[in-house]
């Protein structure tokens, strides 16, 4: 039989069943609706996770560390061997670029402009003299993060020494009424030198007699003398709201121009071990939307032994992330496809027994045992298609109807919908569905084939 | 046409062992009608499925224009089947949710006859069974005698040389009955085909022009026209004459 009469004749006989085609068919668009859901939320995820990522990182730039844990790229077991370049505590040691590291890395031919990441740390912020003085953190700012602005303006590429853009987290702390009231007032952060000046013999014999013979007093009399700190006059020039895409926990640091980020941090550090020591610095490359480039200066820089991390790496291992979780939520998905096939040979069994009948007829007519089997099998394999319609679609439906409520909920702007469904994918879906339906159906259809005319057709 | 030579066909193993034919032979011409008449449990229907090609004997050949169809592979039988064979049953088989047109398209579709040529022939077929108005209905609101007309049509839509009928009017009053066989006599002298009865109605079997008697899986009897009754007088491959048992 021609396969446009055994589609049709199969699509007769499951009309002449609608209910036990239908139930069947919702045992797979179970299946079909969860794993359409997966998928929607897992591209859902990715977007947001590629827009975190393009959102908070010049694309055109390459973050270079000298310590391979950053960017979890150290396999090493076990201790590490004692490296004195390196800065921090006990086990958490991180390798640290130099100076000269710097320089050498702005030599490599492609970079246009090296930058260092900055721990700033500084003591406390303060309206004035004699307001509250509060704890801060400051980072320097950087134009890829396309901060949003409540009120005022920041300048194009860099902020200027004695500027800062304040988050509106401060304005009620700092005794402002509103972001309008902030901007172009000034505010004062404090850093503390942290380096410990060595007294001399007659500073320690002069805090000796003043603390009366008291050792401890006398120690923490000279150690005191010792902290110098400095006072930045810093002018509000735009105060900002936080944005979706944000990565920031807690409060949020107030953004200063790099030339000042780099002097607050060599002051407070002078004389410590932390001087001129970078965990991190954002290299810029010539023409660095053109990927070739990129690639270039990133083998470059490996090549030299640098830890080289790019945006599309970053991007891939949040990907890689989703993918993993993606996976694994799909599993139960297909558990319970698992179950809807026992539904449908079970169904298609039952129907090969009631159809003994038309099957003798069939065969006795000459029909060929290869287009019987045909025929059961094409059956079973509209079960899924109609199955996987019914998933697909509910699965875009509940989509249009959870999305703005989730975005509602997690305070997601437009174009970041949580649930994005692809036709692609649903027409996948459905496709693997009919192909799961079809070889739930291959047993009951060989039975079917196999049936002896002569005994079918005696059958009362 | 058709020759039967010497067909045997045993059912069932060791003590259940049952002798359904034993060495029936005949010849069939084309264009006759044929009456195998039996009780139930002669082996007349055995006989149609063996000649038919649905079952295989044991031993001997049936040969159709001297091909023997029991030596065929099992996809040439069947295309065999297909194209050169027509049945109609004694319960009619009919699908009954599907239109009496989608009824009578079923041979077409399992020969793989051209989309163009079959809707002509199915149609012409309805309407030698007088079933052209009511092409759209569902078979199943047919009548008996309907369902059997419709059988006939389906039967030889694809203009078969043989047509099987087993116990065409087994289901059917004398009235509908007698409708039914005239038809089916009528389209056999029209299409030329041959047409093979299987019945236990001797009545019927006097309509025919061949009367093959069957009795426990052989041959009593042939009567052919012009010829007479041939009654098998040798007692070779007959029951062998009982005596009569001594009751004690």
């Amino acid at each position: 039989m021609r396969y446009y009469d055994l589609i049709r004749r199969a699509s007769r006989s499951l009309q002449s069943a609608k209910l036990r085609t239908l139930l069947t068919s919702l045992a797979i668009a179970v299946g079909g609706f969860s794993l359409t859901i997966t998928l929607a939320a897992s591209n859902g995820i990715t977007n947001y996770a590629n827009q975190l990522v393009s959102s908070n990182f010049d694309p055109t730039e390459l973050l270079v560390a000298k310590d391979f844990q950053i960017f979890g790229k150290d396999q090493t077991k076990g201790p590490k061997e004692y490296d004195s370049t390196t800065i921090g505590e006990g086990v958490n040691k991180l390798k640290t670029l130099s100076p000269t590291d710097i320089e050498a890395i702005s030599a490599v031919d492609g970079v246009q402009r090296v930058k260092e990441a900055y721990q700033l740390n500084p003591l406390y912020v303060t309206r004035d003299d004699s307001s509250k003085k509060f704890d801060v953190s400051i980072e320097s700012y950087n134009s890829a993060q396309k901060p949003v602005v409540e009120y005022g303006s920041i300048p194009d590429g860099e902020l200027e020494n004695g500027q800062v853009v304040l988050p509106n987290d401060y304005l009620d702390a700092l005794g402002f009424t509103s972001a309008e009231d902030a901007v172009g007032k000034s505010i004062i952060v404090v850093y503390r030198k942290n380096s410990a000046s060595i007294p001399s013999a007659t500073e320690l014999q002069d805090a000796l007699q003043a603390s009366g013979g008291d050792v401890v007093a006398a120690t923490s009399a000279l150690a005191s003398k010792g902290i110098e700190s400095k006072q930045y006059k810093l002018t509000i020039v735009a105060v900002t709201k936080k944005a979706a895409t944000e990565i920031s926990i807690g409060t949020k640091p107030l953004l200063v121009g790099y030339a000042q980020a780099k002097e607050m941090n060599e002051y407070s550090t002078f004389g410590t071990a932390n001087y001129q020591k970078y965990i991190i610095a954002f290299v810029k490359v010539k023409n660095g939307d053109q990927k070739s480039n990129r690639d270039t200066v990133q083998s470059k820089l490996s090549e030299m032994g640098y830890n080289v991390q790019s945006v599309e790496d970053t991007q891939a291992f949040l990907l890689n992330i989703v993918k993993y979780l993606t996976v694994g939520v799909s599993v139960f998905s297909l558990i319970t496809l698992i179950a809807s096939i026992f539904g449908i040979v079970n169904t298609q069994y039952i129907s090969v027994l009631e159809r003994t009948r038309e099957i003798g007829l069939m065969k006795s007519l000459g029909m060929r045992r290869k287009d019987i089997r045909r025929l059961f099998i094409i059956e079973a394999a509209w079960i899924g298609v109609i199955g996987g319609a019914i998933g697909t679609l509910s699965g875009f439906v509940a989509s249009l109807i959870i999305n703005p409520i989730l975005s509602r909920t997690l305070s997601l702007d437009k174009g970041n919908e949580l649930l994005v469904n692809q036709p692609i994918q649903m027409l996948l879906i459905i496709l693997a569905l009919m192909l799961v339906a079809m070889l739930a159906g291959l047993m009951p259809a060989m039975k079917a084939a196999k049936l002896d005319p002569i005994e079918a057709l005696r059958t009362e | 046409m058709l020759e039967v030579k010497s067909i045997s066909k045993t059912y069932g193993k060791k003590e259940n062992r049952f002798k359904a034919l034993d060495n029936v032979s005949f010849d069939v011409s084309e264009g006759m009608t044929v009456a195998i008449i039996g009780k139930s449990g002669s082996g007349k229907s055995t006989l149609m499925h063996i000649m038919s090609g649905l079952d295989s004997a044991d031993n001997g050949k049936i040969l159709f224009h001297g091909k023997d169809i029991q030596q065929m592979k099992r996809k040439d039988s069947e295309k065999f089947r297909a194209k050169e064979m027509g049945f109609i049953f004694q319960s009619f088989f009919i699908e009954p949710n599907q239109t009496v047109y989608q009824n009578v398209m079923l041979p077409l579709e399992i020969g793989k006859v051209g989309m163009r040529r079959r809707k002509a022939m199915v149609l012409e077929a309805l309407e030698s069974v007088e079933l052209l108005d009511k092409q759209k209905n569902r078979a199943r609101d047919l009548s008996g005698g309907q369902k059997q007309r419709l059988a006939i049509a389906r039967a030889i839509v694809h203009k078969p040389k043989l047509i099987f009928a087993d116990e065409p009017t087994g289901n059917l009053d004398s009235q509908t009955g007698d409708k039914v066989m005239n038809l089916l006599f009528s389209l056999n002298k029209n299409l030329g085909s041959t047409l093979v009865i299987v019945t236990h109605d001797r009545e019927l079997a006097q309509k025919c022009q061949v009367r093959i008697e069957i009795a426990d899986g052989r041959i009593k009897a042939i009567t052919k026209p012009r010829t007479g009754t041939q009654v098998v007088t040798s007692r070779k491959g007959l029951a062998p004459k009982r005596s009569p048992r001594r009751i004690m």
